[in-house]
């Protein structure tokens, strides 16, 4: 043929641009973002395999819609410098701890979930419907990752379950 | 930091640990109104840096309290989310109301949060009326305050101190009795009487209980009600309110029957198993005219009527006079034709609604409003009672009984001084209590002719507590001249309503969910109650409890009035008193143990109660062991006296004792003679107005919303004012269809009622309940202050009422006005 140089470099552009595509899709597929934490966190090991409630750290939730974050003297309930396997933040956070005393200043976390002036929300009244914390907070409690920021509520998340359950959908259930 | 070890981090576990943090509050304010989330338990370490200023920690509770929308005061619970009161519900444990909440309830948040509320003291400036304030500080107003009394006392004029309060309870009362005591002055002024007072007397007078009764409706079987409005504004408001659904519906196979007696079709009436028009005051009439049946046919209860009660059959007092009973009386003068003729209700339907009350036992005669505000409500009160003797109803399961009081400690009586001795010699500014009227504990009705007359002192200062004469009165232009010659006056109300507007220094108050305060509930239940109310978040505003300014004001002015208040604050005072609940031990409380432990209990219930029968014995049993004076042996001693008074003080005029006892009765507007004074009878109405010129009978009724003249601030109760007659916002003229057209109106035109007192503007609803001689407007709007949402809006019928009493009791007969009525 007398074009088929044309032809063959027109074959290898178009495959270099889908494999550039399919590459660039893949190398910058949606991932979630996960916060850095302080201390690394394995909520798998420690809510699946060692059994724990989620209120054994976050112990707010019946009573504030901030459940709350534990503080080091939880984590030293099991922990201390020579036991924390695999977990160097925790080891150095434990030292400064112990040396500091009373003028520790605790465990910086990075809050995640946030509930803003204008809503009211009331964490009791889910728990009293066994609501389980995944159901609403992700999946979580079987990762080995950091909570991540995909796994934030928005009022839609809010407004399609309570319409699925046939809950209250009015403005006044929660910005009262 | 040491180890932690497991008993340390168990209590770490425990919510509400004891570090607070003014801190942390500093750093989350709440974004709503202006409210701050208070300081949060939390430790700060569990809260991270990067909050931005309006992120909220959502601390939820419920906190009881009891409610102040009305006078039946029912358990409450308040829902308070991240510092803001977001729900109230009824306490499902507190007895009055078991959990339910009506209307005006469940709208108090608004009263709470209302945007026109007083936010600190204030202080006149200009002319009264011109509604122009400074803000001062509290140390200020409270100086400038005890200056002014200390003044008077100083004068030795304590006694031209009044306060006037409402229908508070609790250690206000007591703190203002003690208070006015030490400092020299009887004007305890309390406006009980402009409304069901004279029903405490006709109580008073048959069956020795100054009180209203407590009704065992779980068990009652027939409900004859004399215009008494259970679905309405009656109280206890929920209690009946319950009562009705359950008489109705609560217990298998036994459905109570409801006879309201009404000369309108109300929405009690509209909802009772029966409604029997009236004519209106005979309610009196009506209830001799069952009576009269009852007898003849001999349905009442010999063993109670004859063994318990005194005055039936005829009898001869110890001079061996012959009087005679009432049995007699009644089969004389009140047989069923003359009665149906003065009440319009026909023969057949008398007898048989006397065989039906005497039938269905227990059964019980109710009365409302409808006969209290009436010229002669005392009589007519005791008829009714009359055949709750008849069937034997009383201190009876199903029927009516005396509520105990619950025994609160007793306080070190009040140390007098000699200026306190002088001053309490004067009499009362109202002439309550004296020979004018005996039987009264107040009388409103006098007070605004005396400060008009200035005799026989004038005043010269007046605290207003929890009441707004300047709407709530017949006549209010007349007291407002008489407030004029005041020149001092302090109101404690938190709303800037029209007498708060009129006076010169404001101490505004608490509203009801910010504060401390203790209740005994009015007669509801048959146990003794005691209520006790907390602030379920922080005060909004630069507010104080009027507890605690009293108390301060009694410091400021040293002895004795330091001494007869010495508590530091007002709950120093109400837990000295619930002091006596803990020494009886016999409660709802379940504990016997320290006094702190009820005090948390009452903390965390919201009241007190002692549901086991409370030595009712001793109570009910009134003085000769008589149950029930037909023949009331108190108005004939109260009447003699009053008649040797007058012998005596007119002693130049050398009046025999009928000659004094007649002029006492005339006074007293009392128009039988004989035996028959002192027993139930028949009085006809006395209409102000003539006839001819004022054809309409005119009755200010109250709705639920504003059963207590409170709720026009609030938008919640004005959006179903007048549910009943599709009307919200605003007030109405309820007119028969028949009337209207005789005046050419038709439904939503303008048309002016004039009395003789005076003149309004209102729109017709057209409601063929209505009589066709009658009309009625509700009470409640028609403010001409109070906030935004209630200035302007609706009229107060009150302008038309001219101020009539009961002369025997001293209490409003404001039912008793004609009006006349032409298109706008």
């Amino acid at each position: 043929m007398r074009n088929s140089g044309i032809i063959r470099l027109i074959v290898g552009v178009v495959v270099l641009v889908l494999v550039g595509v399919v590459g660039g899709a893949y190398a910058f597929r949606p991932r979630p973002h996960y916060v850095e934490q302080p201390v690394k966190f394995n909520h798998l090991l420690h809510h699946q395999e060692l059994d724990m409630e989620c209120s054994f750290c976050h112990l707010y939730v019946q009573d504030y819609a901030l459940a709350g974050m534990p503080k080091l003297e939880t984590c030293m309930f099991c922990h201390d410098e020579a036991n924390s396997p695999g977990n160097p933040q925790l080891v150095s956070l434990i030292k400064k701890a112990n040396q500091e005393g009373e003028n520790f200043a605790g465990v910086k976390w990075v809050r995640m979930y946030k509930n803003p002036g204008h809503v009211i929300f009331s964490h009791r009244v889910h728990l009293r419907q066994r609501i389980e914390c995944a159901t609403c907070h992700g999946p979580t409690g079987d990762s080995k990752k950091p909570v991540s920021a995909d796994y934030l509520i928005t009022m839609g998340q809010c407004i399609s379950c309570h319409e699925a359950r046939q809950v209250s959908n009015d403005c006044l259930t929660c910005h009262k | 930091m040491k180890r932690i070890n497991r008993l340390q981090f168990l209590k770490m576990l425990g919510c509400g640990s004891a570090a607070s943090l003014a801190g942390a509050a500093g750093l989350w304010p709440a974004s709503w109104a202006g409210v701050k989330e208070p300081p949060s338990e939390l430790p700060p370490e569990l809260i991270a840096e990067e909050i931005e200023s309006d992120w909220l920690l959502g601390h939820e509770k419920w906190v009881p309290s009891f409610c102040l929308q009305c006078p039946t005061g029912c358990g409450i619970k308040v829902r308070v989310i991240g510092g803001r009161a977001v729900k109230i519900e009824g306490n499902p444990y507190y007895p009055v109301n078991l959990g339910r909440l009506c209307p005006k309830g469940q709208a108090g948040l608004q009263v709470l949060y209302d945007p026109d509320r007083i936010k600190g003291p204030l202080k006149r400036v200009g002319e009264r009326g011109l509604n122009q304030w400074e803000s001062i500080s509290w140390e200020q107003a409270l100086n400038e305050v005890a200056r002014e009394l200390k003044k008077l006392r100083d004068k030795g004029m304590p006694h031209t101190l009044a306060i006037m309060s409402g229908r508070s309870r609790g250690q206000m009362v007591t703190l203002i009795e003690r208070f006015l005591k030490a400092y020299g002055s009887p004007n305890d002024l309390r406006r009980d009487s402009v409304a069901t007072e004279s029903i405490k007397i006709g109580n008073y007078l048959t069956q020795g209980h100054r009180n209203y009764f407590a009704y065992d409706w779980d068990n009652t079987n027939y409900v004859l009600s004399f215009g008494l409005g259970f679905l309405e504004a009656g109280r206890p408001a929920m209690r009946l309110l319950r009562a009705y659904g359950h008489l109705h519906q609560g217990r298998a196979g036994r459905r109570a029957k409801i006879v309201q007696v009404d000369p309108r079709f109300s929405i009690t009436s509209a909802k009772a198993d029966e409604w029997v028009p009236i004519n209106p005051g005979t309610d009196g009439a009506l209830a001799l005219g069952l009576a009269y049946v009852i007898i003849r046919r001999g349905l009442y209860g010999e063993k109670f009527v004859r063994e318990q009660c005194f005055g039936f059959d005829e009898w001869a007092d110890d001079k061996g006079q012959h009087h005679q009973g009432f049995q007699q009386m009644v089969l004389q003068e009140y047989s069923p034709s003359f009665v149906s003729q003065i009440t319009g209700v026909p023969e057949e339907t008398i007898n048989r609604l006397a065989e039906e009350f005497a039938g269905h036992r227990p059964a019980v005669a109710i009365a409302g409003r409808g006969v209290s505000m009436r010229s002669n409500a005392i009589f007519t009160q005791m008829a009714i009672n009359s055949l709750n003797a008849l069937v034997g109803s009383i201190g009876e399961v199903g029927g009516i009984w005396e509520q105990p009081e619950p025994p609160l400690e007793e306080l070190a009586p009040v140390v007098k001084d000699p200026v306190a001795e002088e001053g309490l010699g004067h009499s009362r500014i109202d002439a309550a209590a004296s020979h004018f009227y005996p039987l009264s504990e107040n009388v409103f009705h006098r007070l605004a002719d005396r400060l008009l007359s200035g005799e026989p002192y004038s005043l010269q200062a007046l605290f207003l507590y929890y009441t707004n004469p300047l709407y709530s009165s017949a006549e209010p232009d007349k007291i407002r001249r008489a407030l004029e010659k005041i020149p001092f006056m302090v109101s404690f109300s938190p709303f800037m309503d029209e007498s708060t507007a009129y006076s010169d220094i404001i101490l505004p108050d608490h509203t009801y969910l910010e504060r401390w305060q203790d209740d005994v509930p009015d007669p509801a239940v048959t146990f003794p109650v005691f209520g006790l109310r907390q602030p379920v978040i922080e005060p909004l505003y630069n507010t104080m409890n009027s507890g605690d300014v009293f108390l301060k004001l009694a410091k400021a002015l040293g002895s004795p009035m330091a001494e007869a208040l010495p508590w530091p604050t007002f709950v120093d005072l109400i837990k000295e008193r619930v002091k006596g609940l803990w020494k009886a031990q016999q409660n709802s409380m379940g504990t016997n143990g320290s006094f702190e432990e009820l005090w948390n209990k009452l903390l965390s219930e919201g009241g007190w109660w002692a549901p086991v029968p409370w030595e009712i014995e001793q109570e009910s049993k009134p003085k000769d062991g008589k149950r029930f004076y037909f023949y009331s042996t108190e108005l004939y001693k109260r009447l003699k006296a009053a008649a040797e008074y007058e012998q005596l003080s007119q002693k130049d005029l050398g009046l025999s004792f009928a000659e004094a006892q007649e002029r006492v009765f005339v006074r007293l507007g009392i128009v039988a003679r004989g035996d028959k004074v002192y027993m139930p009878h028949y009085v006809p109405l006395q209409l102000i107005g003539n006839k001819d010129e004022f054809p309409f009978h005119l009755i200010v009724y109250k709705t639920m919303t504003q059963a207590e003249g409170r709720g026009a601030n609030v938008p919640n109760l004005q959006e179903i004012f007048g549910l009943q007659v599709r009307k919200q916002w605003d007030s109405w003229v309820e007119m028969n269809p028949r009337t209207a057209e005789l005046l050419g109106v038709v439904d939503g035109d303008e048309v002016w009622v004039e009395s003789p007192v005076g003149r309004l503007k209102g729109r017709v609803v057209l409601f063929p309940g209505v009589s066709p001689e009658m009309v009625h407007i509700p009470h409640g709007l028609g403010h001409q202050d109070y906030g935004h949402w209630a200035k302007g809006r609706g009229i107060n019928p009150n302008w038309l009422l001219q101020d009539q009493c009961d002369l025997l009791g001293g209490t409003a007969a404001w039912f008793s006005t004609r009006v006349k009525m032409y298109k706008a």
